[in-house]
């Protein structure tokens, strides 16, 4: 019985010495050899314990591992350790924040709330798309307030074109991030984000205007936050203002014609503090903008489209040159089934026509959208240009409807020739002008026009190259196999 | 130092010896002037209550330090060494005494009690098994329970033989034998005499004169009545009895009053001396002995106190957690918070409850079995401080082994701990062990170390202290056993809720 005894207790001992071997491990893995840590920096960890959970999308990935004062003080320092598997996660853009309780004003209202009833802990996110990983220990500054990702804010994704912009304000006037943005109150765009400027002496709004209003944005707006304001004196009656904006408000923006010029990505601008007077008198109707035609010669079975290319190339010498070109292009559908328009690249490139003093042009933006005979009119982007440098190119077409006429691959000839070319008549996409290459004159109304022999289509009428504005005909045999229509 | 031959074993030169109590003075002798001489065994006869025993106390100096000691007048001489104020410690190993409940010592085997004897005399163990089988032990069992009363004796003459003693006095040696036992140990003392001649002068105390006849020199009769002592030729007659109504009474009867007071006092000044032996003899003379019971201590309680203290720390966890205000809220904060008290006071404090409960309750136990059954008594006439062989290896061993018992409690506590977090909100081990050490630093494991060693030492000191006390009965030994548990819990609650205090205060 005695000896059992002491069996009993050397074995548990020996479970004692093995335990103490777990705890003893555990307290003392930090030299980062199996495990992924980060090390963030904060102003305040707000009462950040270690051992408190790290957490990406509310899942818990990971856990606190220290926190502590930077040596010079001036920071605290939060190192975790993310559990196997989920290190990917941490990249160079994600974002690291403390959630804990906060109150951000009656416009963001209270987050982190769960943290009234449990411990704060470490959130992070990874926008789309992701950067670079984080290597192991890698040192990020931290949030100092929640981070909220603009693409998952409720709102569209961005699109290609769209014109991204900051606006500076006094103050928001409680602005969120998902707010309106409208232009004679047709909603044109959202904010995306809304931040206090670094020396806080106001606020900084980035707009995102959509792609096919992007041309109602110049460099002579004026933008203001809407809301409900009084305005006036008792004896000479007060006005209400923007009383739609009682629900919430919005930024509005006005751009009289005929002055300013489109702006680039990442114009900044300053928010009037009210709404300015607007002298709506001398509004007129604007010429049509989408043209309405009959959808072609239904004969010839070649469909033409109208191709409308704007651009502004920024100089830093003069002012910033604008082009803006009507074209012709012939809509097919390549062997990928994509809707596309084959047409002059001098119709859709301003890279590849407009000249700079100083080398290449530098293209802020430009917009490229095709009026289909009917009236529709759909954004297109450039696919495919010539290699060769000679004047051709491919848009892909947005949104193509799936019932839309298009140029059967039969009507297209792609063994056009010089010979061909002397004999071919040109058409352009309102049929207005066919005649032959000896007869042009003004290329810029005839540019991208159809050389049809035989009803079928071989060229496109063109210039020489980005700068020669000889006429020529370029023949569609130019074109890779891949993008041409299936036989 | 062995006096000269011619000088007298023993002299009493007017010699007077009475104990007051309570119930008033009592005489044992008066104004005795006798001569021992060298080389002889004498008997030493009288009614019970006499005061026999009592002369053997005296000569061998048994005197219990927790009881008031007697009056003495005169002087008494053993081997040319006066007795009466301090007992020399050169007598220490040439007065022995084979106690009437022989006192082996039951821990050792029968053949280790001889080999004890020779180790403080500075003799060979190997003379073990002559002594063995000159004592009529030629097979002895394993342990000293299996020996038979007969064998008992036997054994205890042997280990007396081992110290090769001067004198040496039996205590009523044939006392629970049949007449041809008696008959046969008898003769084994006086051969044992014999062998030795003028080297040894034997006393017994008997009844039992029939088993000696023919073979002492001498009869020591003493007389109630006269408090006298008179040497009588080994034929002659005894006196008749006297009537005297006066008795031994029980020195507990006794306790009440000043003497109750005394007795407190001198149980202090015990303590007192523990303590003072403690500090001064800590090194140990008998370091195996200390190393076998430090071993003994750390093994024996550590299922108990590992056990316990996991319990605890799972529970303590697991409700933590579980009763939150919301459930599964504040995990890192009480992880934070229960990791601190647990590590650096709730599990220490617990786990010196447990290795209290377990370690005092045995050693009280054991050393109060030694004590009742004169097994201390035996060590002290075989020159062995009691200090040395019992104290100082309980004060080393409950002082290492409680924190060792403690850091275990700890580890074990840890785990558990880790599991019910792990059970109740999901957290990994490594997310727990951030929390539950984040407040917990090396301030705490020292002061936990601090704590554990003091309490082991006074738990030790309090321990032994409480089983030494006089012990005239089995209830007296569990009411010590009750004692140390009880104050040892105590003074492990004091010393930490002091250092506790200390540490935050």
């Amino acid at each position: 019985m005695e000896q059992l005894r002491y069996l009993l207790g050397i074995v548990t001992l020996a479970l004692v010495a093995i335990a103490g071997w777990f705890i003893f491990n555990l307290l003392t893995d930090d030299d980062l050899s199996d495990q992924f840590h980060l090390r963030l920096t904060f102003e305040d960890v707000r009462g950040l314990r270690a051992g408190a959970d790290v957490r990406y999308r509310g899942v818990r990935v990971g856990q606190v591992f220290e926190v502590q004062v930077t040596e010079d003080g001036s920071r605290a320092l939060v190192r975790l350790v993310l559990s196997d598997g989920v290190d990917h996660l941490a990249c160079q853009n994600s974002k690291f924040w403390i959630v804990s309780p906060r109150f951000d004003g009656l416009e963001n209202g209270a987050t982190g709330l769960d943290t009234l009833v449990r411990d704060s802990y470490v959130a992070f996110l990874t926008p789309n798309p992701s950067g670079p990983r984080l290597g192991p220990n890698s040192e990020v500054s931290g949030n100092e307030r929640p981070f909220r990702n603009p693409d998952e804010a409720g709102l569209d994704p961005s699109r290609h074109g769209d014109l991204h912009m900051w606006l500076h304000a006094a103050e928001s006037h409680g602005l969120v991030v998902g707010s309106d943005i409208r232009y004679r109150g047709i909603s044109t765009g959202d904010v995306r984000r809304i931040e206090l400027a670094e020396d806080g002496t106001h606020v900084v709004m980035q707009l995102r205007i959509q792609q096919r209003y992007r041309h109602t944005v110049t460099n002579a707006s004026s933008f203001w936050v809407a809301r409900p304001r009084l305005s006036g004196a008792l004896m000479s009656g007060i006005a209400v203002e923007d009383l739609n904006a009682l629900l919430g408000p919005y930024i509005s923006y006005h751009s009289e014609s005929e002055r300013g010029v489109p702006v680039h990505d990442g114009f900044r601008t300053v928010a009037n503090e009210v709404r300015p007077d607007i002298d709506d008198e001398d509004l007129q109707v604007p010429p049509q903008q989408a043209p309405v035609f009959e959808s072609g010669d239904p004969d010839s079975g070649v469909r033409l489209v109208e191709v409308n290319y704007e651009a502004v190339e920024e100089d830093w010498m003069s002012p910033n040159d604008v082009a803006k070109r009507k074209s012709t292009g012939i809509l097919f559908i390549d062997q990928a089934g994509r809707a596309v328009v084959v047409t002059a690249r001098t119709a859709c490139d301003g890279s590849y026509f407009m000249l700079d003093t100083f080398g290449d042009p530098d293209i802020k933006s430009e917009t490229v959208s095709v009026a289909i005979p009917g009236g529709i009119v759909l954004r297109a982007g450039r696919s495919w240009i010539d290699p060769g440098g000679q004047d051709l190119a491919l848009l892909v077409v947005e949104g193509a409807p799936p019932d839309l006429a298009v140029t059967a691959a039969e009507n297209l000839d792609f063994e056009f020739d010089d010979a061909d070319s002397a004999s071919a008549t040109l058409q352009k996409f309102d049929r207005t002008m066919q005649t032959n290459l000896g007869a042009v004159t003004d290329l810029d109304a005839a540019r991208g026009s159809v050389a049809v022999h035989q009803d079928r289509a071989g060229g496109i009428l063109a210039q020489v190259n980005g700068s020669d504005a000889t006429p020529v005909i370029v023949p569609l045999s130019r074109l890779p196999a891949e993008l041409r229509p299936k036989q | 130092m062995t006096a000269a031959p011619s000088a007298p074993a023993i002299r009493f030169a007017g010699s007077g010896l009475a104990f007051s109590s309570a119930a008033g003075d009592r005489e044992i002798l008066r104004d005795v002037d006798l001569e021992l001489p060298r080389g002889k065994l004498f008997l030493l006869v009288g009614e019970s209550g006499s005061g026999k025993s009592t002369i053997l106390k005296m000569l061998a100096h048994l005197w219990d330090l927790r009881e008031p000691l007697p009056r003495m007048t005169g002087e008494v001489f053993v081997l040319e060494e006066p007795i009466s104020r301090n007992y020399p410690a050169k007598l220490r190993g040439r007065v022995q005494a084979v106690l009437q409940d022989e006192g082996l010592i039951d821990e050792l085997s029968p053949r280790g009690n001889v080999e004890l004897g020779l180790r403080k005399a500075g003799r060979s163990v190997k003379l073990a098994l002559g002594l063995l089988s000159q004592a009529g032990l030629e097979a002895p069992p394993e342990t000293v329970a299996q020996l038979s009363g007969g064998m008992r004796k036997r054994l205890a003459v042997a280990r007396a033989l081992a110290g090769e003693p001067e004198v040496l006095i039996f205590d009523e040696p044939t006392a629970g034998l049949d007449h041809e036992a008696a008959r046969e140990i008898a003769e084994l003392i006086e051969r044992t005499q014999r062998e030795a001649g003028d080297g040894r002068t034997t006393i017994v105390i008997t009844h039992d004169l029939p088993a000696f006849r023919g073979l002492a020199d001498g009869v020591m009769w003493l007389d109630r009545r006269e408090r006298a002592v008179r040497l009588l030729p080994p034929d002659a007659p005894l006196p008749s009895g006297d009537e005297d109504p006066e008795v031994e009474q029980d020195d507990a009867e006794s306790d009440i009053g000043f003497h109750g007071l005394r007795r407190f006092l001198l149980s202090f000044g015990a303590l007192a001396l523990v303590l003072f032996d403690a500090i001064i003899r800590l090194p140990p003379v008998y370091p195996k002995l200390v190393m076998r019971t430090v071993y003994r201590y750390i093994v024996e309680p550590a299922f108990f106190v590992v056990i316990g203290c996991a319990t605890v720390g799972g529970l303590a966890t697991f409700f933590a957690l579980r009763n939150n205000p919301l459930e599964g809220a504040f995990t890192a904060s009480v992880l934070t918070g229960s990791g601190k008290v647990l590590m650096a006071v709730l599990i220490p404090l617990l786990a010196g409850f447990f290795f209290t409960a377990r370690i005092a309750a045995g050693a009280s136990a054991r050393l109060g079995t030694m004590k009742r059954t004169s097994q201390v008594a035996a060590l002290r006439v075989m020159g062995i401080r009691p200090a040395d062989y019992l104290l100082i290896p309980l004060v080393w061993a409950s002082s290492i082994a409680m924190p060792l018992a403690t850091l275990c409690g700890m580890v074990m506590t840890c785990v558990f701990s880790c599991f019910a977090a792990a059970l109740v909100s999901g957290i990994s081990p490594f997310g727990w062990s951030r929390a539950f050490f984040a407040e917990v630093d090396y301030t705490d494991v020292r002061y936990v170390i601090l704590k554990t060693v003091i309490s082991g030492f006074l738990v030790a000191v309090q321990t032994y202290h409480l089983a030494m006390g006089p012990k005239r009965s089995g209830k007296e030994v569990g009411q010590a056993v009750n004692s140390s548990i009880v104050l040892g819990i105590y003074t492990v609650l004091v010393v930490h809720a002091i250092l506790t205090l200390i540490q935050f205060g």
